[in-house]
C-alpha cells in the first residue's frame, strides 16, 4: 500500500457492527417477550390481545356509572 | 475520575446483581446502597462542575478528536442526578415492599448505568449505545410483576420504542454522512454548513425519536396502556427516569446542536406542545382509573416542556429544564403513592397533586411561574391563557383522583395498610419535593446554569 492512497473510512464499519450487535440483542429480547406473551395469552393475534384491554375499559365504565349515581 | 467512577459503578454492580437472586433482601439493599453511592458520586461531580466548569474525558487516552469524549456539564449532571434519585426512590420502595422478581435490582442498576452514560457523553453514537443499554433494561423492567396487563404493556412499550431507537440511529447515520463527525461539539459547529434540507430532515428524525420517548402528542399512543399497566414502581421509573431521556435529548440536540432548525420549527413545537397539553389534561379529566389519569397527565405535563423549548431563549429553556425536573419528581411521587395504602399516604399524594396543579408552596408552582415568564417572554397572551387553562384542568383531574382514592370508603378498605417504612418513604419523598418548593433557589440557579452551558457550547 502506497502512502497517499485512498483508504476506506473505518468509522462507519465500526458503527454498523456495533448497531448490528445492539440490534441483535434487542430483537432477541423482543422475541423472548413475544414467546412469553404467547405462553401467557395462548395467542399471538393482535385482536385477541386487544380484547383484554376492552374488558378493562368496560370495568372502568361500570365504575364511572357508579360514581355518577353516587354523585346524583 | 469521578466521572468514570459514576459510570462504572452502577454498570459493574448491575452486571453482578443480575446474576444474583434479587428477591433476597440483602441483594435489594445492596442495590439501594449502590444507587446511593452513584448519587453521591454524581453530587461530588456536580459540585466540581459548578465550581470549575464542564469536564471532558477522552476515553482510552486517545488524542483529542479521535477518542470518544465523555463530557460532564451542568445540564447532563443535573439530569443524571435526577434520574438516579428517582431510581433510588423506586428501588427503595420495592425493596421495602418486597421484590417479586429476581432480576429487578440488577436491571435498575443497569438502567442507572445507561442513563448516567447517556447524560454524560459528548458523542452521538456513544449516546445511542448508552441509550440502548438504558432502553433494553427498561424493556425488561416493564414486564415486572408478570401479570397479563404488565406483559401486554411491555410488548407495546418495547415495540414502539424499538421503532423510536431505529429512527434515532438513522438520524445519527445521517449526521455522520453530512458532517463527517459524531462528536456533539464538532457536529454543532459543522451543522451550519450542511444543506438546510438535509439538516432539517436529520433534526426531524431526532425530534420524533425523543418525542416517542417523552410521549408527546401525537406520539403518545403507547403511553397510557404502559404507564397504567405496569407495576407502580416501574411506572415511576418509566415516567420519572426513562422519560428524562426525551426531555434531555430535545434540549441537548435541539437547543445545543440544531439551534437553527429549532428556531425554524418554533411555531410547530409550540402548537404540538399546546395540543399535547390540552389533550392530556382533557383525557385525564375524563378517565376514571388512577393510573390512566396519571398517564394522561404525564402527556399533558410534557406538553409544557415542549412549549417552553419552542419559546426558546435563556428564559424558555431554563423553564423547560426546571419543569422537566419538577415534573419527573411529581410523577415519581404520585405513581409510588398509588402503590401504598394507609395513613400519611393521602398527605403525600396531596403534595404531589398540588405540585402538578402548580399550587404554592409545592415546586410545581415555581415551574408554572417560570412557564408564565416564558409565555410573557414570547409576548403571547394566547400562550399564557393556554397555560392557565392547562393548570385549571390539572387541578380538576388531580383532585378527582384524590377524592376517588382517599375520600370515599374504599371497597378494598379491608386490605391491611402498607408497612410503616413504606409509608414513611413515600412521605419522605413528598417532604423532599415540598422542600424544593419552599426553597427553590438551588433549582432555579441550577436550571439557569445548565442553560448557560448549553448555549455557551454552541457556535455564535
Amino acid at each position: 500500500m502506497q502512502p497517499g492512497e485512498a483508504v476506506s473510512d473505518p468509522l462507519p464499519q465500526a458503527l454498523a457492527l456495533t448497531a448490528l450487535v445492539i440490534g441483535l440483542a434487542t430483537v432477541a429480547l423482543l422475541l423472548a417477550l413475544v414467546h412469553r406473551v404467547v405462553l401467557v395469552f395462548r395467542t399471538a393475534e393482535r385482536d385477541e390481545l386487544a380484547a383484554g384491554e376492552a374488558e378493562h375499559e368496560a370495568d372502568l365504565e361500570v365504575e364511572r356509572l357508579a360514581d355518577q349515581e353516587e354523585a346524583g | 475520575m469521578t466521572l468514570s467512577a459514576a459510570l462504572i459503578l452502577p454498570w459493574a454492580t448491575g452486571v453482578l446483581l443480575v446474576a444474583l437472586d434479587g428477591r433476597r433482601r440483602a441483594v435489594g439493599l445492596l442495590a439501594v446502597v449502590m444507587l446511593l453511592a452513584t448519587l453521591v458520586l454524581l453530587a461530588v461531580l456536580m459540585a466540581g462542575v459548578l465550581a470549575d466548569g464542564s469536564r471532558d474525558v477522552v476515553t482510552g487516552r486517545w488524542p483529542e478528536g479521535v477518542g470518544i469524549v465523555l463530557r460532564a456539564d451542568t445540564l447532563g449532571v443535573a439530569f443524571a442526578l435526577l434520574s438516579v434519585l428517582v431510581l433510588l426512590a423506586a428501588t427503595a420502595h420495592e425493596v421495602i415492599a418486597g421484590v417479586r422478581d429476581r432480576t429487578f435490582p440488577g436491571l435498575v442498576l443497569l438502567l442507572a448505568g445507561g442513563l448516567t452514560g447517556l447524560f454524560l457523553t459528548g458523542d452521538m453514537f456513544n449516546f445511542y449505545v448508552f441509550f440502548e443499554l438504558a432502553m433494553t433494561a427498561s424493556y425488561a423492567l416493564s414486564t415486572y410483576g408478570g401479570g397479563r396487563r404488565q406483559l401486554r404493556a411491555a410488548l407495546i412499550f418495547t415495540a414502539v420504542n424499538l421503532l423510536g431507537s431505529f429512527i434515532f440511529l438513522l438520524s445519527v447515520a445521517g449526521t455522520y454522512r453530512t458532517t463527517g463527525t459524531l462528536a456533539m461539539q464538532d457536529v454543532a459547529e459543522r451543522m451550519a454548513t450542511v444543506d438546510p434540507n438535509a439538516a432539517l430532515l436529520i433534526a426531524t428524525g431526532f425530534f420524533i425519536a425523543f418525542s416517542v420517548k417523552l410521549g408527546l402528542f401525537p406520539f403518545h399512543f403507547w403511553l397510557p396502556t404502559v404507564y397504567a399497566g405496569s407495576a407502580p414502581a416501574v411506572a415511576a421509573i418509566l415516567s420519572g427516569a426513562v422519560a428524562n431521556i426525551g426531555a434531555y435529548g430535545l434540549l441537548r440536540f435541539g437547543a445545543g446542536i440544531f439551534p437553527v432548525e429549532l428556531r425554524l420549527a418554533a411555531v410547530t413545537l409550540i402548537v404540538l406542545g399546546a395540543a399535547s397539553l390540552l389533550y392530556g389534561a382533557v383525557l385525564a379529566v375524563a378517565r376514571g382509573d388512577v393510573g390512566e389519569t396519571l398517564a394522561y397527565s404525564a402527556i399533558g405535563q410534557v406538553g409544557y416542556v415542549l412549549v417552553a423549548i419552542g419559546v426558546g431563549g435563556p428564559v424558555g429553556l431554563a423553564a423547560a429544564v426546571l419543569y422537566s425536573v419538577v415534573n419527573s419528581l411529581n410523577k415519581t411521587l404520585l405513581f409510588l403513592a398509588t402503590g401504598v395504602r394507609g395513613a400519611l399516604v393521602a398527605g403525600a399524594f396531596a403534595i404531589g397533586a398540588l405540585s402538578v396543579a402548580g399550587v404554592p408552596p409545592a415546586p410545581g408552582f415555581v415551574g408554572k411561574l417560570e412557564m408564565f415568564r416564558a409565555g410573557i417572554a414570547a409576548d403571547s397572551p394566547a400562550l399564557v391563557v393556554l397555560l392557565v387553562v392547562g393548570s385549571a384542568l390539572s387541578v380538576v383531574y388531580m383532585f378527582q383522583v384524590y377524592q376517588h382514592r382517599f375520600w370515599r370508603p374504599d371497597p378494598a378498605a379491608a386490605v391491611a395498610p402498607s408497612p410503616l417504612p413504606l409509608r414513611a418513604l413515600t412521605m419522605t419523598l413528598a417532604l423532599l419535593i415540598l422542600a424544593a418548593g419552599l426553597w427553590p433557589e438551588p433549582l432555579l440557579a441550577l436550571s439557569n446554569s445548565a442553560v448557560d452551558t448549553l448555549l455557551a457550547g454552541r457556535p455564535g
